[in-house]
């Protein structure tokens, strides 16, 4: 193993994250509405909820997409909401994954993996290409390297979405709806690649809408409505018992009862 | 004798290049000139500044309706009876087709700039580059990309459109093959055809090869 990439941990003794009472309005509409959490070193999160509930705005506030109106979010410590940040150096060290994968069209894979540690990290360009060349080959991608974006599967553009972000060694990596935009049978050769790193002790907050996605890798759910956490606790118990009225509509959506009789000449 | 001889009698092919070089010249002037300002006008446009887009707005649909040719006359004859300024044909024709050039050019640069998706900037800047990185590393090569076909589409209009500068009196390709086949009418009575043939495929040969190039540019940007 010691020659393949690992996910960079350090000490810690205070959360990575934490967000206290943040607020996001746009005019008049209040999209996040007072929201605070701790997000734990190698901890896992899973932001779930229905659409505008505010999931997204709340990664995006954590590397500064979104500016925010009120509350205070601290990475390391570290106020980072606070005037004058220099956000580029943040997000230096949060990772992002879109949904739509935004490669760089006109850069071919390694062009995009390199992109950011040369030129914001600073890193040695051959030493960046060999840990590029070792992460391509642990999602499968090895032999794509000078391939564009153009020539890649979805489920391929978001494999190297994933190992673009980890190229720059984030503490956090921010997943927002990775698997969205992708056909069935390419979420799970993307899921697994975030499996994989959550076992390795990669700290992350998703927002998924894939519910067993959510349950078998997150460390807690935070459920939110309307701008608000309306419900957060393990996975297991979240869904299975639902502590509040609207948790348990939200998740009724997702299944299924059979609703007619058979009908046919099976009958 | 064969009429196409026309064409090789005395320094007739040394005229009709250099008339061939005086169309040209424009262009190629008013197209650096047209890159110089279009291109920083353009990203004006593009701006969120509503009097900077507005503005762009004006200045472009002006130079739009106005054909070229009023342009011409209005800069050669109009200028030099209103203000002190005596442009010269040459220099009448090098401003007004900078100025539709640059309109143009902007617009271009425009229309570039704004098709770049909000979410690439995005994945730029999650990726911890600083603005002037984005522009540099992401918005501008990508325009580029997009910009290329239409920014030569536009400059061989400009070339073919530089033919109208001979109605204020610039000696260009198409008035030098007027004045041989003047002189020429009788010793060659078909001159008209060989020298306007001439004439078809210099311009020919100098827009299909910037097309040509533009497309092996673009091939190896692709």
């Amino acid at each position: 193993m010691s020659d393949t990439p690992q996910v960079l941990r350090l000490p810690k003794s205070q959360p990575v994250l934490r967000l206290d009472s943040v607020v996001k309005r746009y005019g008049e509409r209040t999209v996040l509405d007072g929201i605070s959490f701790d997000v734990a070193e190698r901890e896992v999160i899973a932001v779930i909820g229905p659409s505008g509930s505010g999931k997204s705005t709340l990664l995006r506030t954590v590397n500064g997409l979104e500016p925010i109106q009120g509350g205070s979010i601290r990475l390391d410590g570290e106020e980072i909401t606070a005037k004058g940040t220099d956000w580029s150096k943040i997000r230096a060290r949060v990772g992002m994954v879109f949904q739509s994968y935004e490669l760089f069209p006109h850069l071919d894979v390694m062009g995009n993996l390199l992109l950011a540690p040369v030129r914001v990290a600073h890193t040695d360009k051959a030493e960046a290409r060999e840990r590029a060349m070792r992460w391509l080959e642990r999602v499968g991608l090895a032999d794509r390297a000078d391939a564009y974006p153009k020539e890649l599967s979805g489920g391929q553009k978001q494999r190297i979405a994933i190992v673009r972000a980890l190229m720059m060694q984030p503490e956090v990596l921010l997943l927002d709806e990775i698997t969205a935009s992708l056909d069935p049978e390419m979420v799970r050769e993307v899921l697994d690649v975030v499996l994989e790193l959550a076992e390795e002790g990669m700290t992350m907050l998703i927002v998924t809408h894939e519910m067993a996605f959510a349950r078998a890798i997150a460390d807690r759910v935070l459920f939110l409505d309307g701008g608000k956490i309306v419900e957060q606790g393990e996975p297991e118990a979240f869904f299975t018992h639902p502590q509040t009225e609207r948790a348990q509509r939200f998740l009724d959506t997702f299944s299924f009862t059979k609703a007619r009789e058979p009908q046919g000449l099976a009958r | 004798m064969h009429d196409w001889e026309v064409l090789f009698q005395g320094v007739n092919f040394e005229r009709l290049l250099g008339g061939l070089w005086t169309s040209f010249s424009i262009a190629l002037v008013a197209v650096l000139f047209s890159l110089v300002v279009g291109v920083p006008l353009g990203i004006a446009a593009a701006s969120r500044n509503r009097w900077l887009r507005g503005g762009f707005q004006v200045y472009l649909q002006a130079i739009r309706v106005l054909p070229p040719l009023v342009l011409l006359f209005v800069f050669y004859f109009y200028l030099s009876l209103v203000t002190k300024v005596n442009l010269s044909a040459y220099a009448s024709a090098i401003t007004v087709f900078t100025l539709w050039g640059a309109a143009e050019m902007g617009d271009l640069v425009r229309g570039a700039v704004t098709s770049i998706p909000k979410h690439q900037y995005e994945s730029a800047a999650a990726l911890g580059l600083n603005p002037v990185q984005v522009q540099l590393r992401i918005v501008v090569p990508q325009s580029v990309r997009r910009l290329l076909p239409q920014a030569v589409n536009l400059v061989t209009r400009m070339i073919k459109t530089t033919s109208l500068v001979v109605l204020i009196g610039v000696v260009e390709v198409l008035k030098v093959g007027q004045q041989i086949i003047d002189v020429n009418r009788f010793e060659y009575p078909s001159a008209a055809l060989w020298v306007y043939a001439a004439v078809f495929f210099m311009y020919f040969a100098v827009c299909y090869s910037i097309s040509k190039a533009a497309a092996v540019l673009e091939r190896r940007l692709a």
